[in-house]
């Protein structure tokens, strides 16, 4: 009972000495309200882009193929004539959902793992480390290819593959983060007192290092996006047929040597305005602090 | 002892330090990739093939040739002795062909490839962002704002945008194509190059930005420009020497990242280099010319790293004397 009342104070005390430090140095303290209306018009396609879509995706014209921009098809029409707006709305869901998938796996595992090595310290940091090291000299990308060859094309191969990749750039900064936060006198205060070791983590290390996580999730799913999309582009992912943001740059090639660059242009746009945000969402959260990139 | 070479002692320890490290590395990533025969569906046999029906003689051939027959770890080691002596087995798909030549042949593209966006990485990417903080606040700003939207620009998506404007419409470039000599090379691996190094370049300004602004700030430098020592002198000496380290490791660090890039861009615009070499095999179920070059990808990766150790060794005297 007791460790409960006085631990709370002190562990949001801290807490709020930090938010007060943050907030002195870094200049506007509004929430980035532009970046959070793209995050939720994204997430609305997502879940809705085959209802939103003006026309069939998938409906095949070549009388009106590479058309322009016009009233009836707002941002022309691809070299078979389908709506590339009703495309880039129908495959906003694979292009979204898988590097999230890679966002949430990768980041849960590596604070996991950067969590127990920071809090056991000694060998099993130790061994947390080793692993981690060997992981970095693989690139994410080449052991996606990598997945791709063994299992044959298909989302699912590099999909995994990513997420075992991207473990070591989530779990260096959260390490290095909950290192620090162990060596606070808050920790030790409350190991005093006889407070479990997992409660601890569970209820004031990783809540105190849940920006720094938040952060680095977001500068993952900007990379997984990227990566996966390039999968795609590189054929071997998805289908060629499907709308896929990745595999309409590619289907947009041939387009592009006959003058018409529409169906590459705007998925790439898509691809983009995805990957800007959830940058710079990621800088907003934390300020000044050092990410990792995962390429 | 000299001051260089004390240097080149510090690096040399650390180096040496770093080793096992890069072996051990080494060996579990030749092992991955080996493991991709046996982890393939079906077996070994079917994966060499890429599904493809064979003849029974033929099976039997490659059965031995391969040693297939033996112990997974056995058949490991004796690939292993392969590669270390330069034999990466042959290509079943590419009629026998040797993997070490279809990979000698694809490398001077890749080569200039990767030296080229290199060297646009670190004139333009550092120079902008060194640039930036020794500039207004302004000027940074305009400049974090480029970067930060540059660093969002995938290399498929830069050549798409590129090819459509600079080759299609302007017609200034050739679309596709290595070219040869070395005025036509340049002249046809500017785009691909620029579409490789657009969102690195980004990050390294951005990195380079903020480590000089970060130098500029600290006491010795205020206590330099205090004693009335010239802005170009204190900015040389104490602003550029300091920033150098951070700026250095990122800019190597995100260089050894380029080379998977490299398949890609080259994908994009039709080079015959290794990555789409790698691409190429992989659509082709061909298996040992996709280990071969996955092997190589590493190792000019752990070596690019190794490398760009050495060099944070050189510009802070600290490095290998703790």
């Amino acid at each position: 009972m007791s460790d409960r009342v006085l631990a709370a104070p002190l562990s949001a005390f801290v807490r709020r000495r930090a938010a007060r430090r943050a907030g002195a140095a870094g200049a506007a303290s509004r929430p980035p309200y532009v970046l959070l209306a793209i995050v939720a018009a994204l997430v609305v396609v997502a879940l809705a882009g085959p209802w939103l879509a003006p026309q069939d995706p998938d409906s095949v014209d070549l009388l009106a193929a590479l058309q322009p921009p016009s009233s009836a098809h707002l941002l022309g029409t691809d070299g078979s004539g389908r709506d590339i707006l009703s495309r880039l709305l129908t495959g906003a869901r694979s292009s979204l959902l898988a590097p999230l998938v890679v966002t949430v796996v990768a980041t849960l595992l590596g604070s996991v793992l950067a969590i127990v090595g920071a809090w056991r310290g000694g060998w099993v940091d130790g061994v947390v480390a080793r692993l981690l090291d060997v992981l970095f000299s693989f690139p994410g990308l080449l052991l996606a290819i990598l997945a791709a060859a063994v299992f044959g094309t298909g989302l699912t191969a590099p999909v995994i593959a990513l997420c075992i990749s991207y473990v070591p750039y989530v779990a260096r900064i959260v390490r290095s983060a909950a290192v620090r936060e162990r060596a606070l006198p808050y920790v030790s205060a409350l190991e005093l007192q006889g407070l479990a070791g997992f409660a601890i983590c569970a209820r004031h290390l990783v809540p105190n290092v849940a920006t720094t996580i938040g952060a680095q999730a977001a500068i993952t799913f900007g990379y997984a996006m990227v990566d996966l999309a390039a999968i795609n582009f590189l054929g071997l992912g998805l289908e060629s047929t499907s709308s896929d943001w990745g595999v309409m740059v590619a289907a947009g090639q041939s387009s592009i040597l006959r003058g018409r660059p529409e169906e590459a242009l705007f998925a790439g746009v898509a691809i983009v305005i995805a990957v800007v945000t959830v940058n710079l969402l990621a800088q907003r959260l934390e300020r000044g602090a050092v990410l990792e990139s995962p390429r | 002892m000299s001051r260089a070479g004390s240097a080149l002692l510090g690096t040399a320890r650390f180096l040496a330090r770093r080793l096992p490290g890069v072996v051990l590395t080494l060996l579990i990533s030749t092992f991955v990739i080996y493991s991709a025969l046996d982890l393939a569906p079906g077996s070994p046999l079917r994966a060499l093939t890429g599904g493809r029906a064979v003849t029974p003689e033929t099976a039997q051939a490659l059965t031995e040739q391969y040693h297939l027959d033996d112990p997974f770890l056995v058949r490991y080691v004796d690939w292993l002795g392969g590669v270390v002596t330069g034999d990466f087995g042959s290509s079943y798909v590419a009629k026998g062909q040797p993997v070490g030549s279809l990979i000698v042949d694809r490398l001077p593209t890749t080569l200039w490839l990767l030296a080229f966006s290199a060297l646009l990485i670190v004139v333009i990417g550092v120079g902008l962002g060194t640039f930036a903080a020794l500039r207004g606040r302004r000027t940074q700003a305009a400049v974090a704002g480029v970067t930060a939207v540059g660093m969002g620009v995938p290399s498929f998506v830069a050549a798409s945008v590129l090819i459509s404007y600079f080759a299609v419409q302007l017609g200034w470039f050739p679309v596709f194509g290595p070219g040869s000599g070395f005025t036509d090379r340049i002249w046809h691996l500017t785009l691909p190059a620029i579409a490789l190094a657009l969102a690195s370049l980004a990050y390294v300004a951005q990195v380079s930005r903020a480590a000089v602004a970060t130098e500029l700030r600290r006491d010795h430098v205020t206590t330099a420009v205090a004693r009335g020592f010239p802005r170009g002198q204190v900015v040389r000496r104490h602003v550029l020497r300091n920033a150098a380290i951070p700026i250095a490791t990122v800019s190597g660090v995100t260089i050894a990242y380029l080379i998977t890039g490299t398949a890609i861009v080259e994908q994009a615009f039709q080079l015959n280099g290794l990555g789409s070499l790698l691409i190429q095999s992989v659509t082709t179920s061909d298996l040992p010319t996709v280990q071969g070059v996955c092997l190589v990808v590493v190792l000019a990766f752990l070596l690019v790293n190794v490398l760009v150790d050495a060099l944070y060794g050189l510009l802070d005297p600290r490095v290998g004397k703790r």
